[in-house]
């Protein structure tokens, strides 16, 4: 334990550190409207959090990052149980579960757009698709390796095939699930940022893009301020949670 | 069942597997081109018949090949400039206990982070153009290469390292025949995650300003509602993404077979 | 005493993934009683395993049939309890939970499961540890608790494949022990298969000799060693003919055919 506390020490300095350099250097050196320092971005960013209008594109933001991620879990999480259940299925798909990734996803944006107009159901749909691959190759992973004796355990107790599902391949899978929707939400919070930012009518994204083309460099950094705060702390939240949900299952085997 | 065959053939390897995988194309073909005749108007979805016609003609014409002429040449920057990046950092971080525990949240962190925001920050420091896109672009592929390559190493058995020193192993022949080959999956994955990544983000930035590229032209399409050259334009990226990541399924897959491992490539993350 | 398990005939035929033909079990005859401890013993691939999964219904005979008190053998007429070579302990719940997996399967009130539940843990010496999760188990603590959740549902049959394999020499031998005494508390008919010739002989009645290739029976065997058993058992002489006699009979088998035997000292 000892150590794990020094290497967090070191951790906090270094990023202190880097913070004040920051600071140091865009007070002196640099004009401050390429970079302002960290203490007037954070300054900024509280003004704008008093701001209905600013408000109104973090509800935008929300909502579209919400509901992408709710289609993508509800459908991520039913495929990938199929493609976990039926290891063949899983195998044929692999090569395409991966070329999904390796597209870039923003080339269908302006699709999309054309189809739907300038508005949420674009970027929703967008964010869904970028989030989904997360969530159906963790949840097929999670299935894929429950230990073959859980399943015979389950049939010697006369078990249906669902109550199995259900009692020891959903709970087995648990870990490898919530790395699943971690990445999701992570996936579909940065899809939104940037489609907001490439093109629409509302949210921090958009926000963001309309600061820097109104050379208003304090907003700007106020609300890159909110969106990289609100990502790195909401991950390093779910990862602890998810720290914890794998050290509880470390089985000496 | 041990009859010599009448007509003998050569081996047609069609494994229900590879049958599987060529079905895949073929149904989603299917689903657009039913798409496109359910909704019947070729100026709001074009059928895939006529988007390959369009595709064609952009070859022949020629700007679909300049367009994605200059954004391969941004990713192919950005990709070197990521690999280099990312192979230093993470094999240093790798190697040291201490720099990989104390910078791991770190290099995490960066991953979470929304960097397309951050790319006019790049503009003001380095002016608009291909200098800036790089090395945005860049920043986008690197970091899962560093996770990759971190975790990679801290996971080599340390037996290995403990047999290396009772060889007499100087340090680059230690690196060289142990640690290197160790991760070399690892290391191939990362690199695929690192194009993929350098890919989206050169297309982000052209979206987002550019005189040349496949996500300025796509912009461009969009604003004057021309369905069928858009159409082009994805069929194509979509490709050559497809294509690269396959060649590199392969080699991923002959790594793992050679090592008789068992491992689940598609792990995102 | 009534014959509680009957394998008449039984075979079992299979594909392996080379397309070649796989007899892992031809013409298995048991009767086993109400009560008995019997072991399977032989080497690998002679049909131990196969035979215990075809009565613990996990797998389908190609030939022959089972039955368990009279009736044929099906999962929903009767009630088996399974152990295996495998940690098959939940790692997701505690000993407590696990225990009670299989009377929540079955639809026990929770009074009726901890009831229960409590009983077995404390049958198989892990009271204060209800509330333990696996990972802070040793592998032995938790082969305990398969015991334990095997036996929480009252089977008719308790099937043991291998279930000390994977724990050293000492461990095993202490579980083995701790396994006779299950046995004598609990009246209950066991099935355990193992490759250690010498924990057949300790713990069973009878112990069923098999050869590989194809998997059948060699030899049927009763141990008229007296209850309880101990360590100084291992020093016996009968004990020592036995194991001897159990092992020629396995090295003829490798070079001959099949050996029908029929003896007991």
């Amino acid at each position: 334990m000892r150590r794990s506390r020094e290497v967090l020490f070191v951790r906090l300095g270094v990023v202190a550190l880097a913070l004040v350099l920051l600071e140091g250097w865009t007070r002196t050196i640099r004009e401050s409207y390429v970079i302002i320092p960290p203490t007037m971005m954070v300054q900024a960013l509280a003004i704008l959090l008093t701001n209905e209008r600013f408000w109104a594109d973090i509800q935008t933001t929300l909502i579209e990052v919400g509901l992408s991620f709710i289609i993508a879990a509800t459908i991520g999480f039913a495929v990938g149980v199929v493609l976990g259940l039926k290891p063949t299925l899983y195998n044929v798909i692999e090569p395409y579960l991966i070329a999904y990734y390796a597209n870039p996803i923003f080339v269908f944006y302006p699709v999309f757009i054309s189809f739907f107009g300038l508005t949420m159901i674009p970027i929703v749909i967008i964010a869904a698709l970028a989030s989904v691959i997360g969530v159906i190759v963790n949840t097929a992973i999670g299935i894929k390796h429950v230990k073959p004796v859980y399943r015979k355990i389950g049939k010697t107790l006369g078990m249906s095939f669902i109550q199995i599902l259900i009692r020891i391949y959903f709970p087995s899978a648990v870990p490898q699930i919530f790395t699943g929707l971690r990445l999701g939400l992570v996936y579909a919070f940065l899809a939104t940022i940037t489609s907001e930012f490439l093109l629409a009518p509302r949210g921090v994204g958009h926000f963001i893009k309309f600061q820097y083309e109104s050379f208003q460099a304090q907003w700007m950094y106020g609300a890159i301020l909110l969106a990289v705060v609100v990502a790195i702390s909401g991950n390093a939240i779910l990862v602890r949670i998810e720290n914890r949900l794998y050290n509880r299952r470390l089985e000496a085997i | 069942m041990n009859g010599k065959a009448l007509f003998p053939r050569r081996e047609v390897s069609l494994s229900p597997i590879t049958l599987g995988r060529i079905c895949v194309p073929v149904f989603l073909l299917a689903l657009w081109w039913i798409c496109s005749r359910i909704i019947g108007d070729n100026f709001i979805l074009a059928s895939p018949g006529i988007s390959i016609q369009e595709f064609w003609q952009g070859l022949r014409e020629g700007w679909l090949i300049r367009s994605l002429g200059s954004t391969l040449g941004r990713v192919l920057g950005s990709f070197l400039l990521a690999g280099l990046l990312g192979t230093l950092i993470g094999v240093l971080l790798g190697l040291s206990r201490f720099w990989h525990d104390m910078m791991e949240p770190l290099v995490v962190a960066g991953w979470a982070a929304p960097k397309s925001v951050l790319y006019p920050v790049y503009i003001l420091l380095l002016g608009l153009g291909n200098k800036s896109a790089i090395v945005f672009a860049a920043t986008w592929g690197v970091f899962p290469l560093i996770i990759m390559l971190m975790s990679g190493i801290r996971r080599i058995p340390r037996v290995y390292f403990k047999l290396g020193r009772t060889l007499g192993m100087r340090p680059f022949a230690l690196f060289g025949k142990v640690i290197a080959p160790a991760v070399s999956l690892e290391f191939v994955v990362g690199l695929r995650y690192c194009w993929c990544l350098s890919f989206l983000g050169v297309i982000v930035i052209e979206m987002f300003g550019s005189r040349s590229g496949v996500g300025r032209d796509l912009l461009a399409f969009q604003e004057i509602g021309d369905m069928k050259k858009m159409l082009a334009v994805v069929l194509m990226v979509v490709f050559v993404t497809v294509s690269i990541s396959f060649a590199f399924y392969r080699f991923e897959s002959a790594l793992i077979r050679k090592r008789g491992l068992k491992e689940d490539l598609a792990m995102a993350g | 005493m009534v014959e509680l398990l009957k394998i008449a005939g039984v075979s079992k035929v299979y594909y392996n993934e080379a397309g070649q033909r796989v007899e892992a079990l031809r013409q298995a005859n048991l009767d086993v009683r109400d009560g008995e401890f019997i072991s399977l013993v032989g080497p690998s691939g002679c049909g131990k395993t196969t035979l215990l999964e075809i009565v613990a219904g996990l797998l389908e005979p190609t030939e022959g049939f089972l039955t368990l008190k009279g009736q044929p053998l099906k999962l929903k007429n009767h009630s088996l309890g399974v152990v295996f070579q495998e940690d098959s302990v939940f790692p997701w719940r505690n000993v407590l939970q696990n225990v009670e997996f299989g009377l929540e399967a079955k639809g026990f009130s929770s009074e009726e499961r901890r009831v229960r539940s409590l009983e077995m843990i404390e049958l198989v010496g892990l009271r204060g540890f209800e509330r333990s999760y696996p990972a802070e188990l040793s592998g032995g603590m938790r082969q305990r608790v398969a015991i334990a959740r095997a036996l929480a549902l009252n089977p008719d049959l308790l099937l043991l494949d291998e279930p000390f394999g994977a724990l050293d020499e000492q461990t095993r031998f202490l579980l083995g022990e701790e396994l006779q005494r299950i046995w004598m508390e609990t009246g209950k008919t066991i099935l355990l298969v193992t490759h250690s010739i010498n924990e057949a002989v300790f713990l069973s009645d009878r112990v069923v000799v098999l050869c590989s290739r194809p998997g059948s029976v060699i030899a049927d065997l009763s141990v008229n060693i007296p209850r309880p058993r101990s360590i100084d058992t291992l020093g016996l002489v009968d004990f020592g003919h036995l194991t001897s006699h159990i092992w020629t009979l396995l090295r003829q088998s490798t070079s001959q055919g099949g050996v029908k035997a029929h003896a007991s000292i």
